[in-house]
């Protein structure tokens, strides 16, 4: 996952991505655009078929009834004796025999395609005479007076064109055309019926030359009731009397509307487009249809070509995506290694980018910027080198300080000693003193140094912070106290003090120096109190170091941790006066502040702070 | 027969020599002392060169080292002492004006017998060198190839 936030990657990612996005959004668009105007040809197309088809069933039915019609005002029909008693014999009779209308019948079965069979009814429904005649043995019953269309048609005495039904003869569905025979006088003399051959109708409109695997456009007829009378596409929905009420469309229809629409065919199980109409006059229904799968062939044979360019189309983006990343990297790579020198400290380092645009003025930023860096780093070496050449002497000054400030005062205190000890009895009282006087000051003059050395040094010296037992280097400071200072009555009391992060030599020396005060400036009374204890307040603890020596007066006390600031004289106190001063420095190295109180004559405390942890 | 021990002390300073010899000489021991005025003198002395090609041969029985010496300093000397096969074993004591730490420190890596800091108290300096030269002069025992001078 880190891999994805480079830019190598990302870049030529990105391109792919919006490459494929584009050529994505592109194919959908051309699709949606290629199958609405394919949909919109192929349901203008679909209209004409249909129209064309319903042209041709109309011409073919207007035929057969023309037939029926014509043929029932012939007098070989219309003379026919129906049964009746007087039966004329000859041709030249006044009626015509069962022989008269065979022939008739024969003749027109002959010529129209579209009858199987005809039939002579009685008016009450009873067959006379049925062509073929071998079709007149198989009937299983004579009566037709039950049927729909006997029925309608005694009722409107017009020619009828039925819905589907079993033939009482062929035992096959079929659908007959029935017209009235009527005597001179008018009346119904019998019925005149046609049954149409459904295969025949089937074939109506199918190119003769199409062989039936290829059809994929196809019409069909239905009844009133939306049953199948024909279909060009599958002759066993009119075979098993197929209902196609379910169809949407068909259901359209049969209510009387016409118009195209797409729909899923609940028989065929498939999306398809499709025209209807109902078929006028009869009740019945026609419609034409194309499969989805069959009108959109050619755009999936498309789509398929175009997917294919498509991905070729992201390969090579995605290549050019690569190149082009390299590009933009180049100068961002030459950048970074050139900030990785200047960065690792080689400031000296340029960067080199002629290209232009934003990575160069960025790298003429850049350059700018280490040449800045540059400039500061040689200030900061400047002030370093100074600094350090002035710790340099500040340390050569007290080498030679510690080295040969000592040495005169050596020799003067030695030569002192020499000529007491070579004239101690020539040498008057007072020069014996002198010499002594001479010799004190420079003792006095050597501890001086010693102390400016050692208060020195403590400013110089490293701190090496540890946990600190402040009890523990009580202890060790106490007893050398003690060992200092033979033949005192000091009275000593602690608090168990708190452990404290700091340097041990350090804050050793800070309460050597403090119990080395209270011991001194309580030399004079007779019993020493001494207490040393500690409170703490949230960010700090406050140690302090109680005595009831001489104390000070408090409008001196800021002078008192100066270095070799004296409250008292030195014939009263010995020292040089620089205990405190080396406290305070300690204790502010430590970060710690330090100051003290006092009562003259009554005694002083002594207080110093340490941070918490 | 008795081993004259001889202190070789290298101190650049005249006074600091003569109080140096006074203070032996306190403890009858100014006769052994050898005087340089520098680390190079010292050196010399050690391995009979210069001024001393015709000195009696034998090494002292320990070498008095001031630090600041002119030309070369104690720890040179002190350095080249312990570097040289012939010289190492014989015992070097630093005299010196202050303890500086720096300077103790190094002496104490270069293998340095002692190191005194003179005190400001004529007394005590008194008292120093005495100790010095009976100790190293007097009661310590050396190793044959120092007594030799070989």
């Amino acid at each position: 996952m880190m891999r994805l936030t480079r830019l190598s990657i990302r870049l030529p990612l990105l391109i792919i991505v919006l490459a494929s996005l584009s050529i994505c959004v592109m194919i959908l668009l051309l699709f949606f655009t290629i199958r609405s105007t394919v949909l919109e040809t192929e349901t203008a197309a679909l209209a004409n078929s249909l129209k064309g088809y319903e042209r041709s069933i109309d011409f073919y039915l207007d035929e057969a009834r023309s037939v029926m019609e014509i043929t029932s005002q012939g007098k070989r029909i219309t003379d026919y004796h129906f049964g009746r008693t007087s039966v004329p014999v000859s041709a030249s009779r006044e009626g015509y025999m069962e022989t008269d209308v065979r022939e008739l019948a024969q003749s027109v079965l002959k010529n129209s395609r579209l009858f199987e069979y005809l039939v002579l009814l009685n008016a009450d429904g009873t067959i006379c005479i049925m062509a073929p005649r071998q079709l007149q043995q198989k009937l299983t019953r004579k009566e037709l007076a039950f049927t729909s269309w006997y029925k309608k048609l005694m009722e409107t005495g017009q020619t009828i064109t039925s819905d589907l039904h079993i033939s009482p003869a062929t035992q096959r569905p079929t659908v007959v055309i029935a017209t009235p025979v009527r005597s001179r006088n008018g009346k119904i003399a019998g019925i005149w019926v046609g049954g149409i051959n459904l295969d025949t109708l089937s074939q109506i409109g199918i190119p003769k030359s199409l062989p039936n695997a290829l059809i994929n456009r196809y019409g069909y007829i239905t009844d009133s009731r939306g049953l199948i009378i024909a279909h060009q596409g599958n002759l066993q929905y009119v075979k098993e009397q197929t209902d196609f009420n379910s169809v949407p469309a068909i259901k359209a229809a049969l209510s009387g509307k016409a118009g195209t629409m797409q729909q899923l065919c609940p028989i065929e199980g498939l999306e398809e487009l499709i025209a209807y109409t109902p078929l006028t006059g009869m009740g019945w229904t026609v419609a034409y249809v194309v499969p989805i799968k069959v009108a959109f062939a050619p755009i999936y044979t498309l789509m398929r070509y175009l997917v294919l360019i498509g991905l070729l189309a992201i390969i090579i983006m995605g290549i050019g995506g690569l190149a082009i990343a390299r590009q933009v990297i180049k100068p961002l790579e030459q950048l970074k290694n050139g900030a990785i020198t200047i960065g690792t400290g080689n400031l000296a380092q340029r960067i080199d980018m002629a290209s232009g645009g934003e990575v160069s003025e960025l790298a003429a930023e850049f350059n700018r910027m280490a040449e800045a860096l540059s400039d500061k780093e040689k200030q900061l070496f400047n002030y370093i080198r100074r600094l350090e050449n002035a710790n340099k002497e500040l340390e050569a000054f007290t080498y030679s300080v510690s080295h040969d400030l000592r040495a005169p005062l050596r020799h003067i205190n030695g030569y002192v000693e020499l000529l007491i000890r070579s004239s101690r009895n020539s040498l008057p009282e007072k020069g014996i003193h002198y010499l002594d006087s001479i010799a004190d000051s420079a003792r006095h003059m050597a501890a001086l140094i010693d102390d400016l050395l050692q208060f020195s040094r403590t400013g110089r010296q490293e701190m090496q912070r540890a946990d600190v037992d402040m009890n523990l280097i009580l202890q060790e400071v106490l007893q050398t106290t003690k060992h200092d200072n033979p033949g005192r009555t000091i009275e000593w009391s602690f608090a168990k003090l708190p452990p404290v992060y700091g340097d041990q030599a350090m804050l050793r020396q800070v309460w050597f120096n403090l119990l080395s005060n209270a011991v001194k400036f309580t030399r004079k009374k007779e019993k020493a109190i001494i207490y040393i204890g500690y409170r703490e307040d949230k960010m700090e603890y406050v140690f302090f170091v109680r005595d009831n020596g001489v104390g000070f007066d408090m409008q001196y006390a800021h002078k008192l941790f100066g270095i070799f600031q004296r409250l008292h004289s030195s014939g009263e106190f010995e020292g040089t006066g620089i205990g405190l001063a080396n406290v305070r420095r300690i204790i502010a190295k430590h970060g710690g502040r330090t100051w003290a109180e006092a009562v003259l004559d009554q005694g002083a405390v002594f207080y110093f702070t340490l941070l918490k942890n | 027969m008795i081993c004259l021990k001889t202190i070789l002390l290298a101190e650049d300073n005249p006074k600091d020599v003569e109080l140096t010899i006074e203070a032996l000489a306190e403890h009858n021991l100014a006769n052994q002392v050898v005087t340089v005025k520098d680390g190079v003198e010292a050196m010399e002395y050690l391995k009979y060169e210069g001024n001393y090609k015709q000195r009696n041969p034998g090494h002292p029985a320990v070498i008095l080292l001031d630090i600041k010496m002119p030309r070369m300093d104690g720890i040179e000397v002190l350095k080249t002492i312990r570097d040289d096969e012939k010289l190492k074993m014989i015992p070097v004591v630093i005299l010196t004006s202050s303890r500086e730490e720096p300077d103790l420190k190094k002496c104490y890596e270069l293998g340095v017998n002692a190191y005194v800091v003179k005190p400001v108290n004529f007394k005590d300096f008194i008292d120093a060198v005495k100790e010095i030269g009976i100790f190293w002069a007097l009661i310590n025992e050396l190793p044959p190839e120092v007594r030799s001078g070989k």
